[in-house]
């Protein structure tokens, strides 16, 4: 797995930051605001926002002294990749099988 | 020609394809489980696959892919744990379905536990298919 795909997987991997996720997908927030809706401290949701942001599902924005988050929709991409590859791994796989099993037994 | 069953996959994350082989299922599952054929078209397996043993495949010896074989019931179906490096020690199953039809066998390969139970929750594979309207769609769901 690419390391973007493990930083996603790790990123989700969180009750909390899935409901973060969720709450980014209604409209973009400031870390306070967010903080507002767990019962958590400040200091523990920027914690949370930060691998979000590693895992590519967050950009954050700097808007005068506010710090606004939002969800990047480009963020799944690492993970699509991920699935797109082991795709391929098995089609490739497989189209080789049928070929040799089908060309061996022929000659039999 | 493979194909990949999309809404299945959609549905439970796994990846699944299909292929047909003009042999009898018996013939497929030599292929499947002896060490004398795997590595022609996978990678070269240490030994043949064997009921309720591990396995491992990888050129001189190295493990490249490894596991278990939780399932074996020739010729029909084989399920075995499937790892290999890039998965970091998350441990995914490949089910291998033997079904006799006219001509041949019809193959079908179940991967399973590709993407982390926690991503399936996020409705990840949804979006793969759907886009990113419908992707958003799901995350509101989870808020309300």
């Amino acid at each position: 797995m690419n390391q973007t795909a493990e930083a996603t997987f790790r990123a989700l991997a969180d009750p909390t930051r899935r409901a973060i996720v969720a709450l980014l997908a209604e409209r973009d927030l400031t870390i306070g605001a967010v903080a507002e809706n767990f019962d958590m401290t400040r200091p523990a949701v920027k914690k949370h926002l930060t691998i979000l942001e590693q895992g590519a599902l967050i950009q954050v924005e700097a808007k005068g002294r506010e710090r606004i988050n939002r969800l990047n929709p480009q963020g799944l991409q690492a993970v699509t990749d991920w699935v797109a590859q082991i795709d391929l791994f098995w089609s490739r796989r497989l189209d080789t099988l049928k070929d040799i099993i089908e060309r061996e037994t022929k000659n039999d | 020609m493979t194909e990949t069953l999309t809404r299945e996959a959609t549905e439970t994350a796994d990846l699944v394809k299909t292929i047909f082989i003009a042999v009898a299922p018996g013939t497929v599952w030599e292929y499947l489980t002896k060490q004398a054929h795997i590595g022609k078209w996978y990678q070269p397996a240490h030994a043949d696959l064997a009921p309720g043993s591990d396995y491992a495949m990888g050129k001189d010896g190295a493990r490249t892919i490894w596991g278990h074989i939780m399932e074996w019931h020739p010729p029909q179906r084989l399920v075995t744990t499937f790892n290999v490096g890039p998965l970091e020690g998350r441990e995914t199953t490949v089910t291998w379905d033997l079904v006799a039809v006219a001509g041949g066998t019809k193959v079908t390969m179940t991967h399973a536990g590709i993407v982390p139970e926690m991503a399936e929750e996020c409705a990840i594979l949804g979006h793969l298919d759907a886009g990113w309207d419908a992707h958003l769609a799901s995350l509101r769901g989870l808020a309300s």
